[in-house]
């Protein structure tokens, strides 16, 4: 009996041998259009061909797609099926396309994105008559899509979608552009055609930041597991996506890094879905990536570990709470409380940069008493109002701080002598000033006055 | 809650939980601090380790209940950062009571020579210097710092808690160091003394151990930091002193002599810091100097979090608490009574000739019409009115110094927009009427067989006024001191260095000295020879004004022969006139009342907003540029309303 690796194999020689008898029995699949692609250890011109879609694959460990295929992955373990999606198997098939689709996992942003897509290639097949593609896609040699996974399933959502909506022309859209790269290309090479086309900065389809972070950390891996040094494979990736440098591959690993640890912390290690914004949703990751910069910035600056501690459960509990987003009954009304990426800045404005604020609020019991792997809204409560006081003391120290607050007061100490010089003490006051050292003080003042405005000029 | 191991070696830190106790929170703090675990074991390491962090993890862990199992090693290190935090904990506290403590016992160091008396004021930083073990003296200049320091280093030999002393400085300060030395130590107790300096340097490594006192410079010592180290730092308990300590002001982790000397300092027994203006420019100038006095203990934090709480507005306060105990001050108040007496100083105005008059009218034009036009971008304006002013600087002592390159201020020939500026200049042949009457001046006092010196700020009247003064009288020789002249000898030239200049005016009884303020300034003394100074011109450095002042006026000058300043101003042919001159003498004296009252305060530290490095970028900070601009632009204003430009 073959095994379920065997039957892989034999899949995948069979699709290459189709892909070869369709090349060879049809030469009018030459396009003679070419695209670029790593290869060989270098970008290769790459002829691209018209073929069947049905010998085309999507992706099954498509990076795109890695936050939510880590918890298909975790079901189909509990469920005790096989981990990993057959891109042969139609059920398969269909959970990779409501993947794309942003139907299963659930994803707003996801939909928009795919019907923004699905719009402009159905108006381009509308205007020219083709399949609406613009873009040719890139198949491995045995046909497995590494881009173009989401225009392979808006092609057949289109072929066999509402007439009404979109009148019928399935033939226009059984075929699709591809460029087809060598036998044998290795995993890193993969890696490189994926991430070049689909994190660069002027790709057309960008991923989301987290589903970036975790195709950057594949490739950082794949390179550091072949022994290259960290820093050297930075580089590497830099260089293959292009309009990154070195700095954004590390902003990203290092997001990555602060978001295992809070996705640890709050006991759901994996589950990246949990970080993604949706919509209109914006907050999460932008509060992390603070975090994380922020992190760089304590480990340089020599932060000691119980307050590295401290400083962690706070900022993630403020992360977890904009996730949450709870809200409390006041006044007979229900009030949101605002957790969002604006309000973190503030918090790490006035609360977590200042020493002695931070300090004071790392001890506040409310504050301490949180356990993030089971919060509350009435812990979301406390923790409000001790941010909200934290920022409070902030402002007033800073008001009272301010120059202009400062010069107020010395206008306050010199007036109430002016006025008092008027009065019956006058002798006595100007007995103590001369006999005292201040005419001294009088004429520091005076120099010091002359100072300011020379230098506020 | 249970148990790890935790270790420490040269690449880290480790902690082994192999009983996997450590809780999850736990867990990710070390995370999130640094440590990383390959799974599949249950080791946790970072690769790097310092006291603090050593010591933070440690009682992170306990806090938690957890208990640790330590090696030897690790035991013997936390030992020792328990020692450094006992040691820093009594520092503070003595540092504390002997600031406040007005009855402290007199001294004698025992090798001093007898005649050579501890003054009242010098007992506290002494003292404080003994008990603080890592501490600094920021006494105003003249005070006897180098004395302090001797009696320190000579108290602590005799008691054992040190063999030797090495000094890194400026090289002009080798001089006055080697001075003092001979001075302050009786006949039998003179020990060997050694500049650790030059390309023949590294000969004397083998021997490093066998001298009482090494002289070196912040260069030589971040070059040859591991010798230094191998040689002599960790072969014997070596007391390491930062004179003029404001040179490693640099917070920048690029700063090369600010981290040399806190590593080295690392193994030195006995750290001390010496300067009279350790805040030359802001609170930033503060974290170097003390990082290296208590490097583990982390006063001011680390580099970087100190720099964040700089940014906070009014840290002062909190800044100078933490350094309170550490430091000590003589004050000029102190001073007063071992002060020579000061004659009134004499301000002589010369009337500058009509050729020389027309030149700088010319220039004050050219400013003007470049005011009423603008300029372009503020980097364009910075430069270019530093510029300027550094013209008008030059014409009114010297218009043929505009005629050359000056290389210390990056200065080329002048070249006006009007032809004709350009064209009196070419033709200027004169020997200005400044230099001639700051000739015979100089040559007066001589006369009287007293030393004098002159002090000028252009490199090109150094050469100029020598050649006046030998002119005017053939027999004089003149010595001068400028950029141009190298720092210390080149044996393949016969030039003499300045320090062999300064010994041989130090040596006459008739000498003038001619010298620009930027290249002696600072850390010479010639308060035992000299009682004169004329000032051919002065820029608006106020910290290097006051460093050429204290070269005369100081401590150990005869308190019976007064001290003599004299500044020559040129005024208009009219006489009355006005010129640059006055405006740099109303900023000086503002500037200077202001750092005396600064500087005199014991109790806080001001920043003084000047930088009083001698280098020649230095004499002229932008901020001092812009502010003395305004007032170069209302003199010229005033010329205008007179119809003298």
């Amino acid at each position: 009996m073959m095994s379920s690796r065997d039957e892989m194999i034999k899949t995948i020689t069979e699709r290459t041998k189709l892909i070869d008898r369709y090349i060879d029995d049809h030469p009018e699949c030459d396009t003679k259009m070419v695209q670029h692609a790593f290869q060989s250890g270098k970008i290769e011109a790459i002829k691209v061909y018209e073929l069947p879609r049905s010998l085309v694959r999507l992706n099954p460990n498509n990076g795109r797609f890695k936050a939510e295929l880590d918890i298909i992955t975790q079901e189909r373990k509990q469920e005790n099926n096989p981990t990993e999606l057959n891109p042969d198997h139609p059920d398969d098939v269909k959970t990779l396309q409501d993947m794309i689709k942003g139907e299963y996992p659930r994803s707003s942003e996801r939909r928009r994105a795919y019907e923004n897509l699905r719009g402009n290639i159905h108006e381009v097949a509308q205007k020219t008559g083709t399949n609406g593609q613009e873009i040719p896609g890139l198949i491995t040699h045995d046909g497995i899509l590494i881009n173009g996974n989401r225009r392979w399933v808006v092609m057949e959502d289109l072929a066999s979608t509402d007439q009404e909506k979109y009148p019928r022309e399935p033939l226009k859209y059984d075929k699709i552009h591809v460029g087809r790269l060598k036998k044998d290309v290795d995993k890193y090479t993969l890696w490189k055609n994926e991430a070049k086309e689909q994190i660069s900065r002027d790709s057309r389809e960008e991923y989301d930041y987290v589903n970036s972070a975790l195709e950057i950390k594949r490739g950082f891996e794949l390179l550091t597991d072949q022994g290259m040094s960290k820093e050297r494979a930075k580089v590497e990736i830099a260089k293959t996506v292009y309009g990154r440098d070195k700095k954004d591959i590390t902003a990203y690993l290092d997001f990555l890094d602060i978001t295992d640890l809070f996705l640890e912390y709050i006991d759901k290690e994996g589950q990246y879905t949990l970080v993604q914004e949706a919509g209109d949703d914006k907050g999460i990751v932008t509060i992390l990536q603070d975090i994380s910069k922020e992190r760089m910035k304590n480990v340089r600056s020599g932060m000691e570990i119980e307050e590295t501690d401290q400083w962690l459960k706070t900022a993630f509990a403020f992360c977890l709470f904009s996730k949450e987003k709870p809200t409390v009954k006041q006044d007979g009304t229900v009030k949101k409380l605002s957790f969002g990426h604006r309000e973190y800045r503030q918090f790490q404005k006035k609360v977590l940069d200042p020493p002695n604020i931070r300090k004071e609020f790392f001890k506040n019991p409310g504050v301490q008493k949180i356990d993030l792997a089971s919060t509350s809204v009435e812990d979301a409560a406390v923790f409000y109002q001790a941010v909200r006081d934290a920022q409070t003391k902030y402002d007033i120290n800073e008001d009272i701080n301010t120059p202009v607050s400062l010069l107020k007061r010395a206008v306050i100490t010199l007036s109430k002598i002016s006025q008092d010089l008027n009065g019956s003490r006058k002798e006595a006051m100007v007995k103590q000033i001369k006999d005292g050292g201040g005419m001294q003080y009088l004429s520091d003042i005076t120099t010091y006055l002359k100072d300011i405005n020379k230098k506020i000029q | 809650m249970g148990k790890v191991a935790l270790r420490v070696s040269d690449d880290g830190i480790k902690i082994i939980d192999k009983d996997q106790v450590l809780r999850r929170r736990h867990v990710i703090a070390l995370k999130a601090f640094g440590f990383t675990k390959k799974p599949p074991s249950n080791v946790y390491t970072i690769n790097k380790s310092s006291h603090d962090m050593l010591m933070g993890v440690s009682d992170y862990l306990k806090k938690f209940g957890y208990s640790i199992d330590s090696d030897s090693a690790t035991l013997n290190e936390l030992e020792s950062i328990s020692k450094v935090r006992e040691n820093y904990n009594i520092a503070r506290q003595k540092g504390e009571q002997i600031k406040h403590n007005e009855s402290l016992s007199l001294l004698q160091p025992p090798s001093f020579a007898s005649d050579v008396r501890i003054k009242p004021y010098q007992l506290q930083p002494i003292h404080h210097m003994i008990e603080v073990t890592h501490a600094a003296n920021f006494s105003v200049p003249g005070s006897g710092k180098t004395l302090m320091t001797y009696a320190v280093f000579d108290i602590l030999r005799d008691r054992g808690d040190i063999d030797s002393m090495i000094v890194m400085g400026p090289i002009a300060s080798f001089g006055p160091w080697e001075h003092e030395y001979k001075f302050c130590m009786n006949s039998n107790s003179k020990g060997r003394i050694l500049r650790y300096h030059g390309t023949n340097r590294k000969n004397h490594l083998r021997d490093l151990q066998k001298y009482n006192i090494i002289l070196t410079s912040y260069e030589t010592a971040s070059n040859d930091a591991d010798w230094l180290k191998r040689y002599l730092l960790q072969k014997k308990k070596v007391m390491m002193v930062i004179d003029e300590s404001h040179h490693i002001k640099s917070i920048s982790e690029d700063a090369k002599h600010a981290s040399a000397m806190i590593d080295l300092g690392n193994h030195a027994v006995r750290r001390y810091i010496l300067s009279g203006t350790p805040v030359p420019h802001s609170l930033a100038d503060l974290w170097s100097q003390i990082t290296f006095l208590w490097p583990s203990t982390k006063i001011l934090f680390s580099r970087d979090k100190y720099k964040r709480m700089l940014e906070n507005y009014g840290v002062q306060d909190e800044i100078s608490g933490r350094i309170n105990f550490l430091w000590t001050r003589v004050t000029n108040s102190h001073l007063k009574e071992d002060m020579p007496p000061m004659l009134p100083e004499q301000q002589v105005y010369v009337k500058m000739s009509a050729a020389q008059e027309a030149i700088y009218a010319a220039v004050e034009r050219d400013m003007w019409k470049a005011y009423e036009k603008g300029t372009s971008t503020s980097i364009d304006l910075s430069k270019f009115r530093k510029n300027r002013i550094l013209r008008l600087l030059q014409c009114v002592s010297n218009p043929h110094t505009m005629l050359y390159r000056d290389s210390d201020y990056n200065l080329d020939k002048f070249l006006s927009s009007d032809l004709n500026t350009n064209a009196s200049l070419d033709r200027y042949d004169e020997i200005p009427p400044k230099i001639t009457e700051a000739a015979k001046r100089a040559l007066e006092i001589t006369g009287r067989n007293e030393n004098v010196i002159v002090w000028t700020v252009f490199v090109k009247n150094v050469e100029m006024l020598c050649d006046e003064i030998k002119k005017l009288n053939p027999d004089a020789q003149p010595i001068g001191i400028s950029g141009d002249v190298p720092t210390s000898t080149n044996s393949q030239s016969d030039i003499l260095d300045r320090e062999a200049r300064i010994d041989q005016f130090k040596q006459r009884t008739n000498g003038i000295l001619v010298a620009t303020a930027g290249s002696i300034a600072e850390s010479i003394s010639l308060h035992k020879t000299c009682r004169n100074a004329i000032y051919l011109e002065r820029n608006f450095n106020a910290g290097q004004y006051m460093q050429s002042l204290n070269r005369i006026y100081r401590i150990g000058s005869d308190k019976k022969k007064p001290v003599q300043f004299v500044f020559l101003k040129s005024v208009f042919s009219d006489g009355v006139t006005e010129t640059i001159d006055d405006r740099i003498d109303i900023v000086l004296k503002e500037r200077t009342e202001q750092m005396h009252r600064l500087l005199n305060d014991e109790f806080i530290l001001h920043p003084l907003e000047l930088d009083t490095s001698s280098s020649a970028k230095a004499q002229y900070g932008d901020g001092e540029t812009v502010e003395f601009y305004d007032d170069a632009m209302a003199l010229i204003r005033e010329h205008r309303s007179q119809g003298k430009i």
